[in-house]
């Protein structure tokens, strides 16, 4: 079979349409167009609820450092959160710029790859929030356990701050489209957010390879 | 009232390109129930991106872009989400009409080869069977006339290679 024959076939497929197809148009006034939900729509209201939640967490730590200003470790690790989820809540409002530039009736290519790269963004940002995982395992540390904590406390706490330092600083950097080859990289990505950025990831690839003039 | 026409012309434009369509549902789809989804979800858009489309441009190419960007993400998505609504009847009615065995085949390996694309792949040669030029495939996908020419020629040695060791 080759591309004519092919063409005559997609020509004999429609001409089976034409005779055989009917779209239910009742079907589709009660959609009531306007008042579908498309998949799309949900991924807008989801980052905007956790955009807002996003908010209100940073509030509840601010007002935990306002209410408790006397322990400087408690209040620099509440800090250290805050910090780390405004950074993912100004990532998420860049997000939703993203979304609204969207357009379907876009060049394909161009469209898709916003896509990927939302998808990709999205899951990034939330690796972000890996670097918040250190101060949750210092908060709770006061002066006076820290003057009086004896070695083993600074051998634990310390290596338990310096793995979780370790494991988030390595996730961001080598969770990334170049490491996608190594063996180690695609053996950690097991789970689905990995699998989904993988995808997104490999599709960005393939979009960029699809706009080249391969001869 | 204005919006009653709208909503007239827009169901006369979705009748008079079903074919396209379900074409397109059917080349993402594996089944029936997801094909339904994405007719719903390429309608909605098609709806939604109304007011984008300029009367300067081809109206074939606008409905082919918002059509397979909706189908491509669809197709790409994992996980499948129930539909809003619950309706009564199936969007897509296609009355079985039996063929001939040599058309029945043909249909078969013509759907054999289009699935077994990747998505952009997919959607340059549904363009190409369409019968639409080279420059309105680019303008579409958004890529050069050149790489249009040279994807083409790729899926034909591909399709070629593929048949004779079919045959073989």
């Amino acid at each position: 079979m080759d591309l004519s024959e092919l063409k005559a076939a997609w020509q004999a497929y429609d001409v089976k349409l034409q005779q055989s197809l009917q779209l239910n148009l009742k079907i589709i006034q009660e959609l009531g167009i306007q008042k579908v939900t498309s998949s799309f729509g949900k991924l807008i209201r989801l980052k905007i609820i956790t955009t807002i939640l996003g908010f209100l967490w940073i509030a509840f730590l601010s007002f935990l450092i306002y209410s408790f200003p006397g322990e400087p470790i408690f209040v620099v690790s509440l800090a250290g959160i805050i910090l780390v989820n405004a950074i993912g809540i100004a990532g998420y409002i860049h997000q939703l710029y993203i979304i609204h530039t969207i357009n379907f009736h876009d060049p394909i290519l161009e469209t898709q790859r916003k896509l990927a790269r939302l998808q990709a963004a999205f899951i990034r940002i939330s690796r972000i929030l890996f670097f918040q995982a250190p101060f949750y395992a210092i908060f709770f540390v006061s002066m006076n356990l820290l003057r009086n904590g004896g070695p083993l406390f600074w051998i634990i706490e310390g290596s338990v701050v310096a793995l979780l330092l370790f494991a988030a600083f390595w996730l961001y950097r080598n969770i990334s489209f170049k490491n996608l080859n190594k063996p180690f990289v695609k053996t950690i990505i097991e789970n689905e957010g990995g699998k989904a950025i993988a995808k997104a990831l490999a599709f960005i690839k393939e979009i960029e390879e699809y706009k080249e003039d391969l001869k | 009232m204005e919006q009653q026409q709208d909503k007239e012309a827009f169901l006369q434009l979705v009748e008079e390109n079903q074919r396209i369509i379900f074409k397109i549902c059917n080349a993402y789809c594996r089944n029936k129930s997801d094909r339904e989804d994405l007719a719903q979800e390429i309608i909605y858009q098609l709806w939604k991106s109304g007011g984008s489309f300029k009367q300067e441009s081809r109206f074939s190419t606008w409905m082919y872009r918002v059509a397979l960007n909706v189908a491509i993400s669809f197709y790409r998505k994992e996980k499948r989400s129930i539909p809003a609504l619950s309706l009564t009847g199936h969007l897509l009615e296609i009355e079985d009409k039996p063929d001939s065995t040599e058309t029945e085949e043909r249909l078969m390996q013509l759907q054999q080869f289009i699935t077994q694309l990747k998505e952009l792949d997919r959607a340059l040669m549904i363009l190409y069977l369409e019968e639409k030029s080279y420059s309105e495939i680019a303008e579409i996908l958004g890529i050069t006339e050149t790489n249009v020419a040279t994807k083409i020629s790729r899926i034909k040695t591909r399709l070629k290679q593929q048949f004779s060791t079919t045959s073989n």
